[in-house]
């Protein structure tokens, strides 16, 4: 995963020494800039080094191998919901909470009783029913 | 006519080599001879229908849509049955996240070694978390824009109301918490949701266990936090009454709704493991994430605690 975390890690001391010349330029005068963007090599650096630790747990992919191929990748990708309904029926919820800001308080009370139905509905899909385990 | 016929003969054949490679029980065990006998059979049969219908067969399906097609036969059911039979598999890994994996490594088939990748769930928190990062980098901007152009005197005037004691035991709190999470954490990894022992021995807890001590330490924190207002409140710093009281209240109280955030998530995280008979890699993984987001919250609240209290 050499690449994926180099793509990170090396923009960390940039944006740190970016942030430094934005500081100097504008007197310290300023913190937005001085402190946003070092916070922003911070970002690079978080996931970075996740990234980093978690190369040092797997084993080497078939796609860090420069003479890998295609199909050495085959098989399990990771787990995934193939379909589901309830990040719809959250998006609806949500949608009616904006409305909510927009329209008046009562509306947001209403999404937020869908928001909850549909938060929960998601989270144990595969908890339930046919999909208990 | 002939091509859909072919189709499901040949899955209909795998599918019976499926069965009588099964010695019962679905599970790993199961999942690998799925694996071997539709690759097997998928070599021969293609093969053999080849040598049968040379010229008129078009390219072969590819050895994973087959493995699709022989999973969904097999289970009658939705292929959502072969995802949670793949969030039950085995394979623990040691410290840090559980990977997603493993049909793999049987000596018999060397044609093919599943990739140990990264756990997706797990990359996908932390990308989001560093997003967060951001969202509390525009607090903490605003916090410093306000403290340099609000006149000095004043700001001190409002600073020194703040209570430094209280607010270092509720962090102390907060910091352990993430210590008692962590504990979770490990139960999590070696899929031991409860505990084995009595109540008071610690050591022998499980995923529940901790995680429960972790959120009433989150949910006495934020008892501590709403306190803290009530007294501020009391002395006349209200989210209107000056600039100062606006980003005090602005910053802690938008890392306290993340607080509130991670108690809810919290209760998904037991309420999974309660409703699964077999605690496995789907609530390790939530666990895992839900740590993460709770030791970030955890480091965002000592930023913001060294800043607002001590550096004021």
């Amino acid at each position: 995963m050499k690449i994926e975390v180099r793509l990170f890690i090396w923009l960390t001391p940039f944006f740190l020494v970016a942030g430094v010349v934005y500081g100097v330029l504008t007197g310290w005068d300023e913190p937005v800039g001085y402190l946003g963007i070092p916070l922003v090599g911070a970002l690079m650096a978080m996931i970075g080094a996740y990234l980093a630790l978690t190369a040092r747990r797997i084993d080497p992919r078939p796609e860090d191998d420069e003479n890998g191929d295609i199909e050495q990748g085959a098989g399990d990708q990771g787990v995934f919901a193939p379909w589901s309904w309830w990040p719809l029926v959250i998006g609806a919820a949500s949608s009616i909470v904006f409305l909510g800001l927009a329209v008046g308080w009562w509306v947001l009370y209403i999404g937020f009783i869908f928001s909850v139905i549909g938060l929960i509905g998601w989270v144990f899909e595969f908890s339930r029913g046919r999909h208990a385990h | 006519m002939l091509l859909p016929a072919t189709a499901v003969l040949c899955a209909m054949l795998c599918l019976s080599h499926v069965v009588a490679g099964c010695s019962g029980a679905p599970g790993d065990a199961f999942r690998t001879r799925v694996f071997l006998a539709s690759w097997h059979m998928g070599v021969t049969t293609r093969s053999l229908f080849a040598w049968s219908f040379r010229g008129t067969l078009p390219p072969f399906v590819s050895k994973r849509e087959h493995i699709r097609e022989i999973v969904r036969k097999s289970t009658r059911a939705s292929p959502r049955s072969a995802f949670l039979r793949a969030s039950n598999g085995r394979g623990v890994s040691n410290n840090g996240s559980v990977s997603t994996t493993e049909t793999a490594a049987a000596p018999t088939a060397p044609q093919h070694v599943s990739v140990n990748r990264p756990n997706p769930v797990s990359v996908g928190t932390i990308v989001w978390l560093a997003s967060e990062l951001m969202f509390f980098a525009g607090l903490f901007a605003m916090y410093f824009t306000v403290r340099s152009v609000m006149p000095a005197e004043e700001w001190a005037a409002e600073t020194a109301k703040l209570n430094l004691t209280f607010a270092a035991i509720n962090t102390t709190v907060l910091v352990l918490s993430s210590v008692t999470c962590q504990m979770g954490v490990l139960a999590a990894e070696r899929f031991q949701p409860v505990r084995t022992g009595k109540i008071f021995q610690v050591g022998r807890w499980g995923m529940h266990e901790w995680m429960t001590l972790t959120y009433v330490m989150g949910a006495i924190f934020i008892g501590g936090q709403v306190f803290e207002y009530a007294e501020l409140v009391h002395e006349g710093v209200t989210i209107s009454s000056s600039a100062y009281g606006s980003v005090f209240y602005l910053t802690t109280g938008f890392h306290g709704l993340h607080v509130i955030g991670g108690l809810i998530a919290f209760l998904f995280l037991l309420g999974r493991s309660f409703a699964a008979r077999r605690f496995g890699h789907h609530e390790a993984t939530t666990a895992i994430v839900t740590s993460y987001y709770w030791h970030f919250v955890d480091v965002v609240w000592i930023a913001l605690f060294a800043v607002i209290y001590f550096l004021q």
